[in-house]
């Protein structure tokens, strides 16, 4: 294929659930590069899920399928972005990498490294390719990686990242009232569904892998994490390949502990210099009588990151070179979280498993 | 209540910023200044009052037993338990650059001492002092935060202040974790308000990054580096808690100044004034009869985590509390 015939080639998207999230889906929308032609999902999926499935047909403009077989022979896609629940993620990704499509698929990227291990397994057979959605192509991460990899600050001895998001989930276990924990809330904890971006940010950072983490977590804010025994704040030190340390403090802290989405930073330590980056900067501050006390004062000025990380899809498949986070690199991340929940409940620092 | 007369032992690195510190209280003055260098010690008696003292403590409690109440040790760090005792035994209530000695166990020693003397012993922690630590503190105290969750803290140190730090240390070297990690160390002690029960560190010669458990189930992460390029320093402390949060650190501070170029940032040094609250504590303790914040007891267990701080990094694994100290797990 000429250069000039890849510019044009226009890649069919097909949506695989959106039961977790309709934002992957919906940062395809209207990109010249791609095509949604439709959105599907398995046939016996809950009540709830169909719904929101519907919605997001609804939204661009293309209908829903509950038969993911039959969406697939229909609208002949060539990439499928997978967001149902995380533990129908492997289940969806080795799907549509078996049907030979290549995979976009939301956060986590499975509840456990077994899963990983098989969606890398089928994505590699297959020879498509996979990309786990992030937030890599924030302006302030790009900047720190180009930073980095110039060797301004030498080379990279340590790397910290707080990612603090200020969202509520129910109620506070501070609180006096009891909360009926709901159905449609799926129990997973933050540091496994959350920590794939931080630690996505250090690997497209450094471009280093953690060999060993020690990790404390806790339930700490709500009810619903403590009821599920699952955390809602972490802590994890890990040894970085090359003798550099890194290190990630994650938590959901709730509205009122921040004015804004949350105190996501970056500190890296190199042998000639630092830097601290503050992951949502660009930002404007607009402080108005109309504002709700949950409103942020902030407001990210960049609101084409979704957009170029989708660029870099198309790149990555018109070219057959890596995705911005590929399978193999998304099940060190998981990985990760694994050795760490383990390290939590043992009390030492524990080996990150390597792929078998 | 009288004001306290100091004598400054060790007239080195830090002793024009402590001297500076006791000539702004009103609590204390400075009645000397003691170096074997006696250009060290008209230098800081000259600048900040009081009579200098060539020699050592030992020879100015021959020549002026009465002069002074009170000592500030800023000898090199091997010497700290020693001059301490020695004023100690003195009848002298002793303020002692942290930490208080090489070992955990010699400063035990020498807060027994203290307590059997009835006289007041401090460890220089200043972090504690730092205005913007100490409002951390009130909203800790206050309820504001609720209970304290995670406590994440970096404190960068150029070479050059670190290789005079090197300097200074004749004797036994001290290790980062016990030399600079143990400011920190108590710094997350005194805020989460119990000491850790794990302890994991991971760094090298000039990293140390610290990761603590407590039994409450809160955890703090704190990295000290002593290896930045010669010029200013940085600080951040993070303090979550179940109802909010505190954050208090140089990025969130800076102003920026433009010649030409990346801009440069500029942070205010508030250095001075946690030295002087930190003297002003020192002498409020010693009128009040009252333990000092922190006691030779905090001073201790921050030592202690240091230690152990220390050997999980010589170790690769992890400190566990027992009631006899730590083990490694």
């Amino acid at each position: 294929m000429s250069s000039s015939e890849t510019s044009r080639t226009t890649y069919r998207v097909l949506a695989l659930s959106a039961a977790k999230h309709d934002y992957v889906a919906l940062a395809f929308k209207d990109h010249p590069r791609f095509e949604v032609v439709g959105v599907a999902d398995e046939p016996d999926a809950a009540g709830w899920v169909h719904e929101r499935n519907r919605r997001l047909a609804s939204d661009l403009g293309t209908a829903y399928e509950p038969d993911i077989d039959a969406a697939i022979a229909r609208r002949a896609p060539n990439v499928a972005v997978v967001s149902p629940e995380a533990a129908r993620h492997a289940r969806l990704s080795v799907r549509a990498a078996q049907a030979g499509l290549h995979v976009v698929q939301d956060k986590p990227m499975a509840p456990n490294v077994a899963d990983c291990d098989a969606i890398v397994a089928a994505v590699e057979r297959a020879g498509v390719q996979f990309l786990l959605w992030n937030r890599n192509t924030h302006p302030a991460i790009e900047d720190a990686r180009r930073i980095v990899q110039a060797g301004e600050i030498g080379e990279p001895r340590a790397v910290h990242v707080d990612f603090f998001f200020c969202k509520d989930a129910g109620v506070l276990l501070d609180s006096d009232e009891d909360e009926d924990v709901p159905d449609s809330w799926l129990g997973e904890g933050e540091l496994r569904v959350e920590g794939i971006y931080p630690l996505a940010y250090i690997r497209h950072v450094l471009n280093l892998d953690a060999t060993r983490v020690f990790a404390r977590t806790a339930s700490h804010f709500f009810q619903r994490h403590a009821a599920r025994g699952v955390e809602d704040l972490a802590s994890l030190t890990f040894d970085l390949a090359g003798g550099a340390v890194g290190s990630l403090c994650i938590g959901r802290i709730g509205r009122p502990s921040h004015p804004n989405l949350g105190e996501i930073r970056l500190h890296l330590l190199g042998s000639s210099g630092s830097l601290v980056v503050a992951e949502p900067r660009p930002e404007i501050a607009v402080y108005t009588r109309g504002l709700a006390p949950d409103d942020f004062r902030n407001r990210r000025t960049d609101t084409e990151h979704d957009r170029r990380q989708v660029d870099l899809l198309a790149e990555a498949l018109d070219s057959g070179g890596d995705t911005l986070l590929t399978a193999r690199q998304g099940r060190h991340i998981a990985a990760i979280v694994e050795a760490a929940l383990a390290s939590a409940r043992s009390g030492r620092a524990e080996a990150v498993p390597r792929p078998s | 209540m009288s004001v306290v007369r100091l004598a400054l032992v060790g007239c080195g690195a830090n002793a024009a910023a402590l001297a500076q510190a006791a000539a702004d209280s009103r609590e204390c003055e400075l009645a000397a200044a003691v170096d074997a260098d006696p250009r060290a010690a008209r230098g800081a008696a000259r600048a900040w009052g009081g009579e200098p003292h060539a020699g050592t403590l030992r020879s100015l409690l021959d020549a002026d037993p009465e002069g002074f109440s009170a000592v500030i040790v800023n000898t090199p760090i091997a010497a700290h338990a020693e001059t301490a005792s020695l004023a100690i035994a003195a009848g002298k209530h002793a303020l002692v650059e942290a930490p208080l000695a090489l070992a955990a166990e010699r400063a035990a020693e020498l807060d027994q001492q203290a307590r059997a003397a009835d006289v007041r012993l401090m460890a220089a922690h200043p972090l504690r002092f730092m205005p913007a630590n100490v409002h951390v503190r009130q909203a800790l105290d206050g309820g504001e935060l609720g209970r304290p969750g995670m406590l994440r803290s970096h404190r960068w140190m150029p070479r050059r202040a670190a290789a005079d730090g090197q300097r200074r240390d004749h004797g036994p070297q001290a290790p980062l974790a016990v030399r600079e990690g143990v400011h920190d160390l108590d710094q997350a002690c005194w805020l989460m308000g119990e000491a850790p029960a794990q302890i994991h560190a991971a760094g090298g010669a000039e990293l140390l990054h610290v990761h603590l458990g407590f039994d409450s189930g809160a955890m703090a992460v704190c990295g000290v580096s002593t290896g930045l390029p010669p010029g200013e320093g940085y600080s951040s402390l993070t303090v979550i808690g179940s109802l909010g949060a505190a954050y208090a650190d140089d990025h969130h501070n800076v102003q920026l100044v433009y010649r030409g170029g990346r801009p440069q940032a500029l942070v205010a040094d508030q250095r001075a004034l946690s030295l002087r609250a930190q003297l002003d504590e020192f002498a409020n303790a010693i009128q009040q009869q009252r333990d000092p914040s922190p006691s030779g007891a905090d001073a201790l267990a921050a030592l202690r985590a240091a230690e152990a701080a220390q050997a999980s990094l010589a170790s690769g694994r992890t400190a566990h509390a027992t009631a006899n100290g730590y083990v490694l797990v």
